[in-house]
């Protein structure tokens, strides 16, 4: 995961639009793809800029994480009074110098809410408004060449609802009586598994390699190569940057690519990488010693999951524990499932390799 | 098509040839409003606006714009060149209004896409 914060100020429309250009800059680093972040940044200027017309200072951060950009602005400005007018087209309350300029069209929240996945707006007058917005590294087209690993059984739905309300990620859909999973906004949690009485979903066998590895090992390679260069030092959140592709693939093709070393610059991760491994080999179920504090915390309520989870998955023999680099398991490795930390919970990736 | 060659058919000053002058245009789109030139901003789109001001220029560089066309009533000031050239687009000036401008890219557009002579 890699997060960042800039501060905006009130007023100061010579600065104006510096933070989302320090965000992109972040983004471009890692490698994050023209489209996705063309939305990023329709989502952060619209953010930035009504903090700047509107409030006396803000906020912008943003994280990479799990696929997907997160993007949060916080101001302390006057606050919304109507917020469900502030959601429509042409409503505004912009001063004069924002209009001459261009802004304060009312367009600015629509925008956010178009640009986005997911979008959240928390605002009342005088406490200020914070803006929510995620957008999925992964678009529908890449969807369809990595699916989900959750099947749905929709002749077993009996249309109970449990499943569309346990998806954290408003995923699924009930279509002519049935559940559908819209996979691009689908984050594999394995919440409506979990959810379903009547067992109408499951995990999947997944794909094998595909053929993409290479080409997404060029484009952070062209990225960040220089002349002569054996050691390619990556942040853990430039390996999120292919929709495609599980960051052990492109770490596999890098080191393909004819990169002596490659490093990644948060160390505890590849500390419990290395258990991952080790465990991998062994079978059973553990927590790494190396998980820095904040991340152990959130595993102390992780073992009543495990237990769910594993009965869940109850074929399966092995799974691991831990910010593990990757969501998806090497074809050749033992690994049956990991669970991740996602937004500061704990989330169940099951893969079926191995049977 | 490039904005070189845009720039010359319409008969428009290039008074920033961009830092990619030879990237293809396929798209116009003509707005006064920042929020409707943001969300049809692209790496192939060309902007026509009346809106000359720095916000314009940070906003093309934040979305790979490659190239801005201002309009014969709103010519640029010789400061805001200075922001215009750090933002990597190119920026054109025509002698003609907002409308007519339009109406011209779109002739050489089509005519482009036609692989006829504009």
């Amino acid at each position: 995961m890699i997060a960042v914060t800039y501060p905006i100020t009130g007023g100061d429309y010579a600065a104006a639009g510096s933070a989302s250009r320090g965000l992109k800059e972040q983004l471009k680093r890692l490698g994050v793809a023209s489209e996705v972040m063309r939305r990023v940044m329709i989502a952060a200027y619209e953010a930035e800029m009504n903090v700047v017309i509107h409030a006396r200072r803000g906020n912008l951060w943003a994280s990479l994480n799990g696929g997907r950009v997160d993007l949060e602005v916080v101001d302390e400005g006057p606050g919304i009074g109507d917020v469900e007018a502030a959601m429509r087209e042409g409503w505004s309350t912009a001063p004069a110098e924002a209009r001459a300029l261009g802004f304060g069209a009312g367009m600015g929240l629509p925008n956010i809410r178009r640009a986005s996945d997911l979008f959240e707006i928390d605002s009342k007058p005088g406490r200020g408004t914070r803006v929510r917005s995620t957008i999925y590294l992964r678009r529908l087209e890449a969807a369809g060449s990595r699916p989900n690993s959750i099947a749905v059984r929709g002749e077993l739905c009996q249309a109970c609802l449990d499943c569309v309300a346990a998806c954290p990620t408003r995923a699924i859909r009930l279509r002519g009586g049935k559940p559908v999973i819209l996979e691009h906004l689908c984050i594999d949690c394995t919440a409506c598994i979990a959810a379903c009485r009547c067992g109408a979903f499951a995990l999947r066998e997944t794909e094998g390699p595909a053929d993409w590895a290479p080409a997404a090992a060029s484009a952070v390679a062209s990225a960040v190569a220089s002349a002569g260069a054996e050691v390619l030092a990556l942040p853990l959140g430039a390996l999120a940057g292919f929709p495609q592709a599980g960051p052990e693939e492109v770490m596999t093709a890098l080191t393909a690519g004819g990169w002596r070393e490659l490093r990644l610059t948060e160390e505890w991760e590849t500390g419990v990488n290395e258990d991952t491994l080790s465990w991998a080999r062994s079978g059973g179920v553990a927590a790494s010693t190396k998980l820095p504090a904040a991340e152990l915390s959130a595993s102390a309520k992780l073992l009543t999951a495990v237990e769910g989870f594993t009965t869940r998955i109850a074929r399966r023999q092995r799974l691991i524990i831990g910010g593990a680099k990757s969501d998806r398991v090497n074809a050749d490795s033992p690994v049956d499932g990991l669970l991740r930390g996602v937004d500061g919970r704990w989330a169940g990736v099951a893969h079926t390799i191995g049977e | 098509m490039t904005v070189q060659a845009l720039a010359r058919t319409i008969g428009a000053s290039l008074l920033l040839p961009g830092k990619n002058p030879d990237c293809g245009i396929d798209r116009i789109y003509a707005a006064d409003r920042m929020s409707d030139l943001l969300e049809q901003a692209s790496p192939s789109t060309l902007l026509v606006t009346r809106l000359a001001n720095p916000h314009l220029f940070r906003l093309a560089e934040l979305m790979d714009v490659p190239a801005i066309c201002l309009v014969r009533d709103a010519p640029p000031e010789a400061e805001l060149l200075q922001t215009a050239g750090a933002c990597g687009s190119a920026l054109l000036v025509s002698a003609a209004g907002m409308e007519q401008t339009c109406r011209l890219l779109e002739q050489c557009l089509g005519a482009d896409r036609a692989g006829q002579p504009a």
